[in-house]
């Protein structure tokens, strides 16, 4: 598959602070990418180093094979974004804002092509009120038509059901699986709502306190059969070493000097065998939650907090 | 770079600030004209009380198009600048405040590239108000009040002044104040979009710029030998 975003090793230091860490991830063409964390977890900090409205401290961004730093104009005709909140000119109609977003991208385009963009996020008839007499979702929507309206093949979106009513969230969601079905969009989509994502996206990626959590297709990360497993041996180094040969050797981690991998609870009895065939002391195997458990605890202490 | 610079002043445009200016000039010299058309003699004499004795003058060539120009540029002198500063102090902090800016930062173009169209909008803008105060208090006086020469009344040290300027002597004068009075609000507006980078609303940055303004003005205003020598010269 073709990646349309790689990104490695990117790292964003704020004086003392460490907002993203050695972040690795890559978004296929087509793909609905589920960018998962809970608020403070450096989501919107990553969006904006993919932007270049902010610097990263160290690490490499590639857009469609080519080097963000060293591409960047080409590259940002590409993608249209909605960054944080949908704020656009208030003083100014819908059709005038959409006008002068596709004016910077260098396009000038007529009132009926216009008119149609504006007809995809559902606000036509509504094209020659002011923007400040629209509502918070309706904002939302012209937000993704203006980041539609250079015709863009990536779509970055940073949480844009933030702040919506329930009938909102539901027509951004539409809107969001419309774009990749119809017009062929690979969009990356950023939210702290596990089910927001689970619903809309094929691939994800969980970060937290700016470190990668997991990387994977939904479908496989939300297994509920899947279960990620703690174990801990006589030398964690050798068994690790093993288990890089094995068929678990996709899910393979090591963390804080202990294994980690993901699998279905029923394999559990066939990796004792593997490990005993080979020698290895076993001191524990030990079943976590589930990773829908692990995001919703995240989730769950924030909430305390 | 020329369509950039087209977005930036149809923004300005769209803005029911940027009318602020222009009506507030509007209303300031319409009041002069309208005053003085009405009882300027009563200015005049009091003006010329003390000369009157000494000098044969007629007050009625006194008040006219050049003299009204020069008396509205004088009252002006501070109000164009916190005008200018309205609009520069507003370029970026304006974008950041109301989150565009973050729209436009992601737009492929550079961030010079933003910061010199924003820069040409306000410069254009100045210019734009400078010719409409020209139109008006120079062009506009002529036509109410006439051609003639001109008389201008100075406080120097403990002497008064008057100084009279022929009337063809005077129209070039009237463009060279107004191409220094572009330079100096240029940089005003400079200094407004410089102020407006490090803020996120646009409140501080015009406070700030029109404060500079009057700082400045202030000081070149006191009359004390140290300030003369060290800061003037």
């Amino acid at each position: 598959m073709e990646p349309i975003i790689e990104v490695s090793n990117l790292c964003k230091n704020f004086k003392h602070f460490t907002a993203v860490e050695n972040l690795n991830f890559s978004v296929y063409k087509g793909d609905i990418f589920g960018f998962l964390g809970q608020n403070g977890a450096g989501k919107s900090t990553t969006i904006r180093m993919l932007l270049t409205l902010i610097k990263p401290t160290s690490g490499e961004i590639k857009f469609f094979g080519k080097n963000l730093e060293q591409n960047r104009k080409e590259i940002l005709k590409e993608i249209g974004a909605v960054i944080e909140r949908p704020d656009l000119y208030k003083y100014l109609s819908a059709i005038d804002n959409l006008n002068l977003f596709a004016k910077m991208s260098g396009l000038k385009l007529s009132k009926n092509v216009l008119l149609e963009q504006l007809d995809l996020v559902g606000l036509a008839d509504r094209n020659d009120s002011k923007v400040k007499t629209f509502s918070q979702g309706m904002k939302q929507r012209l937000g993704i038509a203006v980041a539609l309206v250079h015709n863009p093949s990536l779509i970055i979106l940073d949480e844009p059901t933030n702040g919506l009513d329930p009938q909102g969230i539901s027509d951004i969601r539409n809107l969001i699986l419309k774009l990749s079905k119809e017009r062929d969009k690979t969009i990356l989509v950023s939210s702290h709502l596990l089910s927001e994502i689970e619903i809309i996206a094929n691939r994800m990626l969980i970060i937290n306190k700016g470190k990668k959590i997991v990387e994977g297709s939904v479908k496989n990360l939300l297994d509920p059969s899947k279960t990620i497993i703690k174990i801990e041996t006589g030398d964690n180094n050798s068994a690790f070493q093993l288990l890089t040969k094995s068929i678990w050797s996709e899910s393979l981690k090591m963390t804080e000097n202990k294994i980690h991998l993901e699998m279905d609870k029923k394999e559990i009895p066939s990796l004792v065998r593997f490990l005993t065939e080979k020698n290895t002391e076993i001191y524990l195997i030990q079943p976590l939650n589930s990773l829908e458990d692990y995001f919703l605890n995240l989730t769950k202490s924030e909430t305390h907090v | 770079m020329f369509s950039l610079l087209q977005i930036e002043l149809y923004k300005i445009s769209r803005r029911p600030r940027t009318y602020i200016a222009f009506a507030a000039i509007t209303a300031i010299v319409l009041i002069f004209q309208f005053a003085f058309k009405s009882d300027g003699q009563s200015y005049m004499n009091l003006m010329l009380q003390n000369v009157q004795d000494n000098f044969e003058l007629d007050k009625t060539k006194a008040i006219n198009g050049y003299f009204m120009c020069y008396l509205i540029l004088n009252t002006l002198l501070v109000q164009v600048p916190i005008l200018v500063a309205l609009i520069a102090g507003d370029a970026i902090s304006g974008e950041a405040n109301m989150g565009t800016l973050r729209l436009i930062m992601s737009k492929p173009f550079s961030r010079t590239q933003l910061l010199l169209v924003k820069f040409l909008a306000s410069f254009l803008f100045t210019f734009l108000l400078l010719i409409w105060m020209a139109l008006l208090a120079l062009f506009f006086s002529l036509f109410i009040f006439g051609a003639d020469d001109m008389l201008i009344f100075r406080v120097k040290g403990e002497e008064s002044q008057i100084l009279q300027i022929t009337k063809d002597d005077i129209m070039w004068r009237y463009f060279a104040a107004f191409g220094y009075a572009t330079i100096a609000l240029t940089v005003i507006a400079a200094l407004g979009i410089l102020l407006s980078v490090f803020a996120e609303n646009s409140i501080g940055p015009i406070v700030a710029t029109v404060c500079i303004v009057l700082f400045f003005t202030i000081v070149s205003n006191i009359n004390v030998p140290i300030i003369d020598k060290n800061v003037k010269s």
